[in-house]
């Protein structure tokens, strides 16, 4: 008897579990999917690194938190709004309206360090949870702020590169993400004999620069130096290889801290190298002087009358200290930067010549260097050109260029005549492959024997400037100065110019070039009296760095 | 039939051993599976920490402060001599 009752006791709890099974399973299904256990996770892959040529890191990734509150979980609501609100420095108000005690789950902030993390955890306050994520880090600080760009967040709160490498290569660093599907138990743990199904994340892809940090620190000390002392409103430096145009530095001040982005206004973002256009002014002679030697219209060696002011229309266009030589020569005439005798050289070379050559540096193009927000220059229709625009173009007025476009241009007359685009990337590392950025030759603009003779003559103006610089001795560097009124509201104003000074080294040789640009310097409008000495100071570090011996 | 029905029995222990083994052994295996994940999350979060403080430390903002409290970073005085005290006595 016994013994039936407890095989009938079994037997009624078996029934009932066979029924509840027979009603989860057949009766209402919908309440428990097949995929009851099923878990997906997206994981995350890692946004690339950026280092310099020598493999330094100047961008990487650092563990960040994304910090959350379970409102259900919390016990003393006063009591965590105010720690919160001292450790995050949110105020307290914004935290409070922030806590909606009807949600399970709300997440604060994001990009919380290691440290912080740490110290919130410490109290130990229920409710609170941190989510793992990414955030770049900086180890040279905002050394290459323009170069790098930042990783900000778009509309989807999904980050995204702005500005810079970080910009145009957003979605080579982005990377892909991956997705784990896997049949958890109710502590989290894989069920043996579920689903486990993996689709690995792609890391995003790392990036080797062209880009040298030392170099580049000189160049920002250096500008940095040179805009405090002659008071200029800003100054880019660009240096690159001019046989390549593999850009070794680039920095243009004012930057910003690429960690506390979000305090600057979008101003600072723009990278005037690339994205400014402005008058060059003299430094753009010698392309003219390169053009009449390559169409042989002149020589280095001809001579030019020199007598006084030259009448274009009603326009009247003078030397910059209104003072003639007489006869001169034109290597002369890129060493007293005379307006005059390059309107000569112009008027040689005829309009159509002129024009054609500067059309073929492509100024109105894009340079399509990899940094985002690049612009291109501005050269008028032929049909609006009059008189005084040819006369004026011949020393660099009259036509708005970029830094990165007018450097480039310079690089094609002492490297052989190439016209190379310029590129910041050097090796894109994936996981599977290296691939190597070769250098791009866009057209072959000059000869080589053009390309020597201007480079003799670029260095004879140097040595025979009318300023006197510091310049490294026994070390042929050539270059030019460049001072541009700017225009405003159609007028150009005499107390404001663009100074500047593009240049090369060793000549025989070269092994850099570099242009730097101010912009309104105070203490002097003189190119030569500012952007030059900002120039050899930059090139004096570069020889100690290169080891360039002094030529025989 | 006794001799049938116990090796009915003893079939159905071995089955239902294996049974619970198997179950066991499984989620011993999700045991360690879980605690490897776990790991291999904590190995990858400590490698990035720790590829950050190398990068710090063969920065160039580093070594700037380095020789900063070393006081390496100033520029050196020169220092003239106005007053000589101590001369050469040349004999004749």
């Amino acid at each position: 008897m016994k013994t039936k009752l407890l095989f009938l006791f079994f037997l009624f709890f078996f029934v009932l579990i066979i029924f509840k099974l027979f009603y989860i399973q057949i009766i209402s299904p919908y309440n428990f999917k097949y995929d009851f256990y099923l878990k997906s996770k997206k994981l995350l892959p890692e946004r690339g690194k950026i280092y310099d040529v020598k493999k330094q890191p100047l961008v990487l990734n650092q563990n960040s938190y994304l910090l959350y509150l379970e409102p259900k979980k919390i016990d003393d609501k006063l009591k965590l709004i105010k720690f919160l609100s001292d450790k995050l420095e949110i105020p307290e108000a914004s935290l409070e309206a922030k806590i909606d005690e009807s949600k399970q789950w709300l997440a604060i902030t994001s990009g919380i360090d290691e440290e912080k993390k740490n110290q919130i955890d410490k109290l130990k306050l229920n409710g609170i949870g941190f989510e793992k994520q990414f955030k770049r880090y900086y180890p040279e600080s905002s050394l290459s702020a323009h170069l790098l760009g930042f990783v900000g967040k778009n509309k989807d709160g999904e980050n995204i590169g702005y500005f810079g490498i970080e910009g145009f290569y957003n979605q080579d660093l982005s990377g892909m993400p991956g997705l784990l599907q896997s049949e958890r138990d109710l502590f989290g743990k894989p069920i043996f004999i579920g689903v486990q199904n993996i689709i690995k994340p792609e890391n995003g892809r790392d990036f080797v620069l062209t880009i040298d940090k030392t170099i580049q620190e000189i160049t920002k000390k250096k500008l940095n130096e040179g805009i405090e002392k002659y008071q200029a409103k800003s100054g880019c430096v660009i240096i690159a290889n001019p046989y390549t145009m593999a850009i070794l530095s680039l920095v243009c001040l004012p930057d910003y801290d690429l960690d506390k982005y979000y305090q600057f206004s979008e101003d600072f973002f723009r990278n005037p190298a690339i994205s400014d256009v402005y008058e060059p002014g003299s430094i753009f002679k010698p392309l003219i002087m390169a053009i009449g030697i390559e169409e042989k219209k002149i020589k280095p060696n001809d001579i030019y009358n020199e007598e006084g002011p030259i009448k274009i229309g009603e326009h009247k266009i003078k030397t910059w200290n209104d003072k003639y030589e007489g006869k001169i020569t034109m290597t002369r005439i890129l060493e007293k930067s005379s307006n005059v005798g390059m309107v000569y050289i112009g008027e040689k070379l005829g309009r159509n010549k002129l024009y054609d050559y500067i059309y073929k540096f492509n100024f109105d193009k894009l340079t399509q260097i990899d940094l985002q927000g690049e612009t291109s220059g501005f050269i008028k229709p032929k049909s609006q050109w009059y008189d005084i625009d040819y006369a004026t173009v011949t020393f660099g007025q009259g036509i708005a260029i970029t830094p990165i476009s007018m450097i480039r241009a310079f690089a094609s007359i002492i490297n052989g005549g190439y016209l190379m685009r310029p590129y910041i990337v050097d090796t894109i590392i994936s996981q599977k492959e290296e691939i190597k950025i070769k250098p791009k030759t866009e057209k072959k603009i000059f000869s080589e024997l053009t390309s020597e003779i201007l480079k003799k003559m670029l260095v004879s103006t140097v040595e025979n400037a009318e300023a006197k610089w510091d310049r490294p001795k026994n070390i042929k560097i050539g270059g030019k100065t460049g001072t541009a009124q700017i225009p405003i509201k159609g007028q150009y104003d005499p107390s404001k110019t663009n100074a500047s000074f593009i240049g090369f080294g060793p000549a025989d040789n070269p092994k850099f070039i570099i242009l730097v640009a101010l912009k309104e310097p105070k203490t002097s409008p003189w190119g030569s009296e500012t952007a030059a000495p900002i120039f050899f100071e930059i090139v004096k570090e570069l020889i100690v760095y290169y080891g360039i011996t002094p030529d025989n | 039939m006794k001799k049938i029905n116990f090796l009915i029995g003893i079939i159905i222990f071995l089955f239902v051993f294996f049974n619970l083994s198997f179950f066991y052994l499984s989620i011993k295996l999700s045991d360690e599976i879980s605690f490897y994940e776990k790991k291999i999350e904590n190995i990858h979060h400590e490698n990035i920490n720790l590829e950050k403080k190398l990068s710090e430390i063969s920065s160039l903002e580093y070594a700037k402060k380095t020789a900063s409290n070393f006081g390496l970073t100033e520029k050196p005085k020169i220092y003239f001599l106005e007053n000589l005290k101590y001369a050469l006595v040349v004999k004749e």
